[in-house]
């Protein structure tokens, strides 16, 4: 077995179970020799410890990390008071958090979420995001009177315990039976916090009436280039005029 | 160590609604496995608990927690009744598909949530009913299936007829 990664003192240490990979972040070189903090992020994957890039970013030093298997995620304290996750590809910046931060973090299965604590008095509970995206009626449907296009505007609430960032929606579809016909949509405020909506529009063609459809919108939100960038999809019924 | 389990603040945490309805969602299996590339599945039954409304149903609303995790939720208008009446249970039905992306990893993915709107009359899409389901991927070499013994057998008796022949 070769180590070759420096931190001697301290430091996370925790295993993926899905990526099978244990993690160290965080840790120091003994004060006598100099008390070097490191702020890197090494994974062993059971022969060797490699270097992974990009580094815990914007110089966080990372206090305490937990593995959280509910999201497939590392969940990292910072010293800069967010609290940042590892995909196994890269980090991420979340929540921000009051005190100094926990010393030492465990995943909790009962919260669920990752618990940590230290010797300030206070206790840090990271809840798993738990995303939910709804689609809040009512739908109100107007058509235009040359063209004979529809409008369907609505909202989709947030009602998870995330922001959810960057709502994507490629394109809405009317279905009846095997046939389908896709709208054009149209976003505001594409970035709820948990309890806002944001605004959707979606125009189609007049061929996607008249009579009741079903009428689904389906995409992402989160950042698209990480891990976590969940799905949803809303079907609802309606009756284009 | 000291004072490890007194209670005070912890921050930045948002806690999710308590959301309630009067429709109650009984899977079969809320837990569903698969491999990378599969279509799961979630069948069950809607209880409408209420006594005295109907509630049409108008909608429902999934959002899974990877991108790995792609919820259909147009199944639910090919078998799902427009209302229930008080105390009306629907029969065994699909509610949606959960589709698994091919390039997924194996893993839990817990607490995808669903939603199933409806209201007092079919232009409403106020929330009647939520759930959660889980999907487990695993990986396709664990399920890889073995030849059953039955096989075998008429393979070894061909194979037995082929020599003797």
């Amino acid at each position: 077995m070769r180590i070759i990664h420096p931190a001697a003192i301290g430091g996370s240490l925790v295993y993926d179970s899905v990526r099978k990979e244990v993690l160290l972040v965080g840790g120091q070189t003994p004060i006598a020799e100099g008390g070097q903090v490191f702020r890197d992020t090494w994974v062993f994957d059971g022969n060797d410890w490699i270097e992974r890039t990009p580094v815990t970013p914007l110089g966080a030093v990372p206090l305490a990390a937990a593995y959280d298997p509910s999201i497939q995620q590392t969940v990292v304290f910072g010293n800069d008071n967010h609290i940042w996750t590892w995909d196994g590809i890269t980090w991420m910046q979340r929540e921000a958090y009051t005190g100094s931060g926990p010393s030492h973090a465990v995943y909790d299965p009962d919260v669920p979420g990752v618990f940590g604590v230290n010797e300030d008095d206070r206790n840090y509970i990271r809840l798993a995001p738990k995303p939910s995206l709804v689609f809040t009626g009512p739908v109100n449907i107007s058509k235009d009177p040359v063209a004979g296009a529809y409008h369907l505007s609505f909202q989709l609430t947030n009602q998870g315990n995330v922001p959810l960032t960057g709502i994507f929606v490629p394109t809405g579809v009317i279905s009846t039976g095997a046939s389908r016909v896709n709208g054009i949509v149209n976003i505001t405020n594409d970035t709820p916090f948990p309890g806002q909506a944001a605004s959707v529009d979606v125009t189609f063609p007049a061929s996607a009436g008249p009579g009741f459809r079903a009428f689904t919108v389906q995409g992402s939100f989160g950042n698209r280039a990480s891990n976590f960038a969940p799905r949803f999809s809303n079907t609802v019924l309606v009756n284009l005029p | 160590m000291k004072r490890l389990f007194i209670p005070t603040l912890f921050s930045a945490i948002l806690a999710s609604a308590a959301l309630a309805g009067p429709l109650q969602i009984d899977f079969v299996n809320s837990t569903l496995s698969g491999t990378a590339g599969d279509t799961l599945v979630y069948t069950g039954t809607i209880t409408n608990t209420s006594l005295t409304d109907t509630v049409f149903l108008t909608g429902v609303s999934a959002t899974s927690v990877s991108p790995f995790l792609n919820f259909d939720t147009l199944p639910f208008f090919f078998d799902a009744p427009g209302s229930l009446d008080p105390g009306q249970i629907t029969a065994q039905i699909d509610l949606f598909h959960l589709l698994i992306d091919p390039a997924a990893p194996a893993g839990p993915f817990v607490n995808n949530s669903i939603f199933i709107l409806g209201g007092p009359d079919n232009l409403s899409f106020d929330i009647q009913g939520d759930a959660t389901v889980d999907a487990i991927v695993v990986s396709a070499a664990s399920t890889v299936p073995e030849p059953s013994p039955v096989l075998l057998l008429f393979i070894g008796a061909g194979l037995l007829a082929l020599l003797r022949g």
